[in-house]
C-alpha cells in the first residue's frame, strides 16, 4: 500500500443529487481501487496537496486521500461534541 | 350489476404472460370477472387503447410523516402506485415515546429533508405504539400502506439515550425482540435497518450501534413471522456491500426470511462493481437465500446553486475557488466584477456543451418564475445572451439562490440499468418517495420505466415491466391477494395509455404543512387508479375514494420462497 498513488479523478452523481469526486488509487501491483469523496473531503484533498487544480492530483500519494477523509470525518466528531 | 366495469382494455395481468383484450368487472373490493362482461356496472370506464394492469407496488418509500396529513401519498397514487412500503432505512414514526419525538423529527429532517415546521404544524402526536400509529393513518387512507418498523426507533424505545452510545445488553435485546413482535402483530411488514445513515447531529443513527447478535436476534423474530428485513448497506463501497449481503444471506437462510438491500445503482465509479455485486447475489440465491437488491429506474441528477460549493465545478479552478472559499458577499462581488466575470466566462468554455443543457429548477423572485423549468440554452435565447451569462445573471438576481439541475449525471447507462431492471433477481424500487423532498422529485419512476425502458428503448416487454412492479413485488414482500388481475384478487388496478405514460416535468410546489415546499412530478398517461375497488384517482376528476388498507393484513401468510422468474 505504501506506493499507492492517485491515478484518476472523476466527477459522479451521488444518491442524494450532489456531485462527488471519485478517486482511482493504483497500487504497487497494478491493482486499482475507487474511493468516493464528498465536497468537504475533496476540498481538503486539494488543500493538503497545496493546489487548487485537481489536474495536479494524479501521480501523488494515496496518503493525501487518507488524510482528507480523516479530516472530513473529523467534522462529524466535532458536531457530536 | 357490478360496481365497476372496465371495458375493452388490454389486460396486462401482472403474471408476465402476453396481454389480451377483455373487460374487467369489480364487485365490492374484488375483481369479480374477466372476459366479455354483458352486465352493466354502476360505474363504467372505457379502456379502449389502454392497458389495464394491477396497481403498482413501490417497495421503498418514506411516506411515514406524509401519511399523517395525506392519505393519498400525493402524487404517488396518481402515478398508478396503489401500495407503498414505508418505514425504510431504520426509520419509522412508531413505536415512539413522547420524549423521543423531537429526536426522531431531527432524523427525518436530516435524512429525508422533511421540514421541522411540517411536523410542528401538520402532526398531532396522538400515538406511541405501532398499533396506535396504524390506527391513526387508517383514517382517510386512500393508498395501501405496508409499513416497516424501523430498527432505530425500536432501539430508541428500549434503550433511550443509550441507543446512540453502546451495544445492547442481553436484557435490552430481549425487550427489543418483544417490541418487534408487538409491531409485527400490529401489522408491520418487516424490519428496516441502516448501516450508513446519520442523524441531525451528524452522528450515526441508533441502528448503527447494534452488534451482530442484536441484528441476529431481531432476524429470529422476523423468522417467526416470515417477514422482510430491509437494510441500507455501505452502498458507496462494493466490497462492504458484498460483505453485508453475505450477512443478509446467512440471516435469510438461518431464519427463512426474505431480505432486501437498497440502493444499488450504476455510477461512473461502480460500473464493474455492480456486476460483482450481482454475481454474489446470484450465488447466494443459488444457495437458497433471498437477498433482493433494489434498483431505481430514474437517473440521478446533480443540482446546485452558487451559495453552496459543488464539485461539479472542481475542474474549473476559478469557479471552484470562489464557490469553495468565498463568503456570500465575496461570491456576489466576484460575479459582479467585470474582470473576474470575464475570466469565469472564458474558463467556462472548457465545459461548453454542459451549460445550455442545465435546467433552472427554482428561484425566489416572481420576475424569474417564467424561466423555471427551462434550459439555460432556452433562457439565454429569451434574454439575448449566452447560457453562462444567463446562469450568472440569474444567480445575482436571486441572491445566489437560483437552483440549477444537470440531468442524468448518474445511473444513466441505459444498457446497464436496463439489464439490471430485467434481471430476475433484481427488485425494481428504491424510489425514496416522500424523501429528499427539497432536493429532487421522488415520484414518477414507474412512468419513467414504461416511457423510457419499455416504449422508447424497448429494453423490456410491457408484460415484463408490469410483472416486476406488481406480482413480483407482492410475492417478495408476502402481500396476499394483490399484484395480479385475476378473479378473486383485490381490485387494485391501474389503467394507463402505453403510448403516453411517463413522468411529468419536475416542479417545485408549496403543499407541505407549515408552508413547506417540495419537488414533485405529475403523472402523464395514467387514466384511472383503483384501490380496493374504488376509484382513488382519475385524470379527469383527481383524487377520490379512500379505500386504502394496511398490508399485509390479516389474510397474509409467510412470503413465498421466490418470485416467479
Amino acid at each position: 500500500m505504501s506506493g499507492a498513488v492517485i491515478r484518476e479523478i472523476e466527477i459522479a452523481a451521488a444518491h442524494d443529487g450532489v456531485a462527488e469526486l471519485i478517486v482511482t488509487l493504483e497500487f504497487d501491483n497494478g491493482g486499482r481501487s475507487l474511493v468516493t469523496l464528498d465536497e468537504v473531503a475533496a476540498g481538503k484533498l486539494l488543500e493538503l496537496h497545496g493546489t487548487d487544480d485537481p489536474a495536479e492530483l494524479p501521480g501523488t500519494s494515496w496518503t493525501y486521500v487518507r488524510d482528507a477523509l480523516a479530516a472530513s470525518s473529523g467534522r462529524y466528531a466535532a458536531a457530536a461534541e | 350489476m357490478y360496481d365497476l366495469v372496465i371495458r375493452n382494455g388490454l389486460v396486462v395481468d401482472g403474471s408476465g404472460l402476453p396481454a389480451y383484450t377483455a373487460d374487467v368487472a369489480v364487485s365490492g373490493d374484488s375483481i369479480a370477472r374477466i372476459g366479455k362482461v354483458a352486465e352493466r356496472g354502476a360505474r363504467e370506464i372505457d379502456a379502449e387503447g389502454k392497458v389495464v394492469a394491477p396497481g403498482f407496488i413501490d417497495p421503498h418509500t418514506h411516506f411515514d410523516a406524509q401519511m399523517l396529513w395525506d392519505g393519498y401519498a400525493k402524487p404517488a397514487l396518481s402515478h398508478g402506485v396503489t401500495t407503498i412500503v414505508q418505514g425504510n432505512c431504520s426509520l419509522s414514526l412508531a413505536p415512539l415515546k413522547p420524549d423521543h419525538r423531537m429526536r426522531l423529527v431531527g432524523m427525518f429532517n436530516q435524512i429525508e429533508e422533511m421540514p421541522l415546521k411540517a411536523f410542528r404544524e401538520g402532526v398531532v402526536w396522538d400515538w406511541e405504539t405501532f398499533s396506535e400509529y396504524i390506527a391513526r393513518i387508517r383514517k382517510g387512507l386512500a393508498i395501501n400502506v405496508a409499513p416497516l418498523v424501523g430498527h432505530s426507533v425500536i432501539r430508541l424505545w428500549v434503550m433511550n439515550d443509550a441507543a446512540t452510545e453502546r451495544t445492547a445488553t442481553d436484557d435490552e435485546i430481549e425487550e427489543m425482540k418483544a417490541v418487534l413482535r408487538e409491531c409485527l402483530d400490529a401489522g408491520a411488514v418487516g424490519l428496516s435497518t441502516s448501516y450508513v445513515d446519520m442523524d441531525e447531529k451528524l452522528q450515526p443513527v441508533p441502528s448503527r450501534y447494534a452488534d451482530a447478535r442484536e441484528v441476529d436476534a431481531l432476524a429470529s423474530v422476523l423468522g417467526e413471522y416470515g417477514r422482510m428485513l430491509q437494510i441500507v448497506p455501505e452502498f458507496y463501497d462494493p466490497d462492504l456491500t458484498i460483505a453485508r449481503l453475505d450477512q443478509l444471506a446467512e440471516l435469510s437462510l438461518k431464519y427463512g426470511i426474505p431480505t432486501t438491500f437498497s440502493p444499488l445503482f450504476v455510477n461512473a465509479d461502480n460500473i464493474d462493481a455492480v456486476d460483482r455485486v450481482m454475481d454474489r447475489v446470484d450465488e447466494q440465491f443459488a444457495r437458497g437465500a433471498r437477498i433482493w437488491p433494489q434498483v431505481q429506474t430514474r437517473p440521478i441528477d446533480i443540482s446546485f446553486c452558487f451559495a453552496v460549493p459543488s464539485l461539479l465545478f472542481i475542474r474549473l479552478r476559478s469557479w471552484y475557488q470562489i464557490m469553495r472559499f468565498g463568503s456570500h458577499d465575496e461570491i456576489v462581488g466576484a460575479l459582479k466584477d467585470k474582470e473576474t466575470r470575464a475570466k469565469l466566462e472564458a474558463e467556462a468554455g472548457e465545459l461548453a456543451p454542459l451549460w445550455p443543457t442545465l435546467i433552472l429548477r427554482q428561484v425566489k423572485t416572481d420576475a424569474n418564475q417564467k424561466y423555471v423549468g427551462k434550459t439555460l440554452g432556452e433562457i439565454a435565447e429569451m434574454r439575448g445572451t449566452s447560457p453562462v451569462a444567463a446562469m450568472i445573471d440569474l444567480s445575482l438576481e436571486e441572491d445566489l439562490q437560483a437552483h440549477f439541475l444537470s440531468s442524468s449525471m448518474g445511473h444513466d447507462n441505459d444498457e446497464k440499468v436496463g439489464g439490471l431492471l430485467k434481471h430476475p433477481r433484481v427488485h425494481i424500487g428504491a424510489s425514496d418517495g416522500g424523501a429528499h423532498i427539497l432536493s429532487f422529485s421522488t415520484y414518477g419512476d414507474t412512468g419513467y420505466l414504461f416511457g423510457h425502458f419499455v416504449r422508447d428503448l424497448q429494453a423490456m416487454r410491457i408484460e415484463e415491466a408490469v410483472k416486476k412492479i406488481t406480482s413480483d413485488t407482492a410475492s417478495i414482500w408476502g402481500i396476499p391477494d394483490r399484484g395480479l388481475i385475476q378473479a378473486g384478487m383485490v381490485a387494485d388496478i391501474t389503467v394507463f395509455d402505453p403510448k403516453a405514460i411517463d413522468r411529468g416535468a419536475e416542479k417545485f410546489v408549496q403543499d407541505v404543512p407549515g408552508d413547506g415546499s417540495r419537488y414533485v412530478r405529475d403523472s402523464l398517461g395514467v387514466d384511472t387508479v383503483i384501490v380496493g375497488g374504488g376509484v382513488a384517482w382519475s385524470a379527469d376528476k383527481g383524487y377520490q375514494d379512500q379505500r386504502g388498507d394496511v398490508l399485509p393484513g390479516a389474510r397474509a401468510e409467510a412470503p413465498e420462497l421466490m418470485a416467479a422468474e
